[in-house]
């Protein structure tokens, strides 16, 4: 029974957690643009994330060790260094996006301009992590997060033609400027399959002490979790294809954003949309902020755990209070949100190959897995995915030259 | 028993007596004897080692810096291999690392700016 | 408890960190391959060196069982002929940044056979 309700919780968490600025912007792009003819990369991504995220899980209950611990071992320190540092000067802009995220969020509620909010919201996610623990932050915010259900109801209740947009769950070529198409198909990759995720869900998987039991509820969170998070997404895009496209408005400000809810629903639209950001950002702030810190502790067999009290894993605490703190000053420089967002959705694409990569080999490697290691169609999918990520990775910055915003 | 030393023991984690992560198997020490076989004798574990091995002199800035955080430090932290087992999922070294140099930042860290935050 | 600074090495030390990596050349002056893996045996409480393994198929073996994966790449690994394994006492460390080995490449035992 309580195996059952932690799948439960952790489809819960999955769901709430799975939006944040980065997904919510590049799907209002692409339904505002393209309406439904992008869903299929939203589904193509989720069906990515799912997948890994289910080896990170996996590897983490079996072997005892996180991603990042074990590419350390296995690869060893210059090997080592190559992700960690790619990874983590990305993954900081990410943060940016979303500390911006939450800022952009009181801005809509508050009227005062955005930069202004960086240190306050800052000091909001240094709070939760300092004094909170794990299952506070990853159980209580994201569920909090189910409010983007929202975003479902609102697309339902506008009506979609649904033979329309089943039709777009496959690939399609774009029948307007295909550099901007493929540029937010690129986007949306990118914001769907983060690096980040790998190392906070394995990490996470180690602080509520996993094991081998937890490999079939850990294959459900990540199958139900993922998408249905992914749904959250296509239903974002559905909203902007039959809100923004109509009215032929382009999602190229921030201010923006607001509209996808307060053309159909008013006030309460309004309110709804700034209270989905504001919970999904510190969301996502909490959880990439973890991920880095983690990843350099572990790097370094340091102490670590949100579990643990800040006395009793200094060096874990203070470098992510140090990573909050060098992302909050990029927000008060006053960068364009959205600018941030698209860009660093950008990079991450093109980071995924280096990122993805290792799964490769700490996959098959019976030392950490025994006999839970993967099988051919998993190989095969870890091929696919890593394919199609340095194809993304070799076309993401030139798009982001050629078709960026 | 057959150990392979850079991937059985080389950056493997080491976990102490006290269940507490003790850092990483960041260099391994071998004494040559002349006409004897190569004994590896310590390995070694912290900043200055991990950081030599990177850029010898970026390890040698590195060691100024911990020479700061107290007497004896700016060295490699050396084990004896003899403390060292090799278990799963996790190398095992029989001391608290709390009681060594290993957890001198960490310590320095604590005192200087965690406790100095209120309800910490 | 940890080596003080004061305890006098009895010998010569190197570092397998320093070592790993090294190209190391034959008695004739012929590239043999990277020293990528270091084998120790445990007699007693000591822990003896006795080979090195050379070559891309021993990074290989150290990073990844790719035996596990699929079949293929079980075929792919023994082909790399590149894998040596190199006795410890033919191994010539006078100067560790240039280690040498004491017999040709071709008396070498290789691990891919």
């Amino acid at each position: 029974m309580k195996r059952w309700l932690g799948v439960a919780l952790g489809i819960v968490t999955s769901i709430g957690g799975f939006l944040e600025i980065g997904s919510i912007t590049t799907a209002a792009q692409a339904g505002a643009e393209y309406r439904y003819q992008l869903t299929w990369t939203i589904v193509l991504g989720t069906a990515c994330i799912g997948l890994l995220i289910e080896m990170a899980g996996r590897f983490a209950a079996v072997s005892k060790h996180t991603i990042a611990d074990a590419m350390r071992e296995r690869f060893g320190i210059h090997f080592f260094m190559v992700p960690l540092l790619l990874i983590f000067f990305i993954s900081l802009l990410v943060l940016a996006a979303e500390i911006g995220g939450v800022a952009v969020a009181i801005e809509f509620l508050t009227g005062v301009h955005f930069p202004v909010w960086a240190i306050p919201v800052a000091l909001l996610a240094w709070g939760l992590l300092w004094y909170g623990t794990f299952s506070m932050i990853e159980n209580g915010i994201s569920a909090l997060g189910l409010i983007t259900i929202v975003f479902v109801i609102v697309g339902v209740r506008l009506g979609p033609d649904w033979h329309a947009l089943a039709a777009r769950l496959l690939p399609s070529l774009p029948d307007k400027e295909p550099a901007h198409y493929w540029f937010i198909a690129v986007s949306i990759l990118g914001a769907s399959v983060s690096p980040y995720l790998f190392y906070f869900y394995s990490s996470g998987a180690i602080e509520e002490k996993w094991d081998e039991t937890h490999i079939a509820p850990n294959r459900m969170v990540a199958a139900v979790g993922m998408g249905f998070g992914g749904f959250l997404s296509v239903a974002v895009l559905v909203v902007a294809a039959l809100v923004f496209a109509p009215r032929g408005i382009k999602v190229e400000e921030y201010k923006q954003l607001p509209l996808l809810l307060s053309i159909p629903w008013g006030r309460a639209g309004f309110l709804l949309f700034a209270g989905s950001l504001f919970i999904t950002c510190i969301g996502a702030t909490a959880e990439i902020t973890l991920a880095l810190a983690y990843e350099i502790a572990q790097g370094f067999g340091w102490n670590w755990g949100e579990d643990l009290e800040p006395s009793d894993d200094a060096r874990f605490s203070l470098t992510y209070t140090v990573i909050l703190l060098a992302s909050s000053l990029l927000v008060l420089t006053g960068i364009d949100p959205l600018k941030m967002t698209t860009l660093s959705m950008a990079l991450t694409s093109a980071s995924l190959p280096v990122a993805i990569l290792p799964f490769l080999v700490l996959m098959n490697d019976r030392k950490y897995l025994g006999e839970h290691t993967n099988g051919w169609l998993g190989n095969l999918a870890i091929v696919v995915i890593t394919v199609l990520a340095s194809v993304v990775a070799i076309v993401a910055i030139p798009l982001e030259i050629m078709g960026g915003s | 028993m057959r150990v392979r030393l850079v991937r059985d023991l080389l950056d493997n984690q080491l976990i102490d007596a006290a269940d507490q992560n003790a850092g990483k198997v960041d260099g391994i020490v071998l004494e040559l004897c002349d006409g004897e076989p190569a004994r590896v004798r310590y390995v070694e574990v912290g900043p200055v080692t991990l950081a030599r091995r990177l850029n010898r002199r970026f390890g040698n800035w590195v060691a100024r810096l911990d020479k700061r955080l107290g007497e004896g430090r700016g060295e490699p932290i050396r084990i004896p291999i003899s403390r060292i087992s090799l278990e799963e999922p996790s190398l095992r070294v029989d001391l608290v690392a709390e009681k060594t140099p290993i957890m001198a930042l960490e310590q320095w860290l604590r005192r200087a700016i965690v406790s100095r935050i209120p309800w910490s | 408890m940890t080596a003080m600074p004061n305890e006098q090495p009895r010998s010569r030390e190197v570092h397998v960190e320093q070592l790993v990596g090294r190209r190391i050349h034959d008695v004739d002056g012929r590239r043999i391959g990277r020293i990528e893996e270091l084998i120790a045996e445990l007699e007693g409480t000591d822990w003896l060196v006795v080979e090195a393994h050379i070559g891309p198929g021993a990074l290989l073996e150290r990073i990844a069982d790719l035996s596990s994966l699929v079949p293929l790449m079980s075929a792919l690994t023994k082909r790399l002929e590149k894998h040596y394994s190199l006795r410890w006492k033919d191994l010539d460390l006078s100067d560790p940044d240039h280690p040498r080995a004491f017999v040709r490449r071709s008396d070498l035992k290789r691990l891919s056979d």
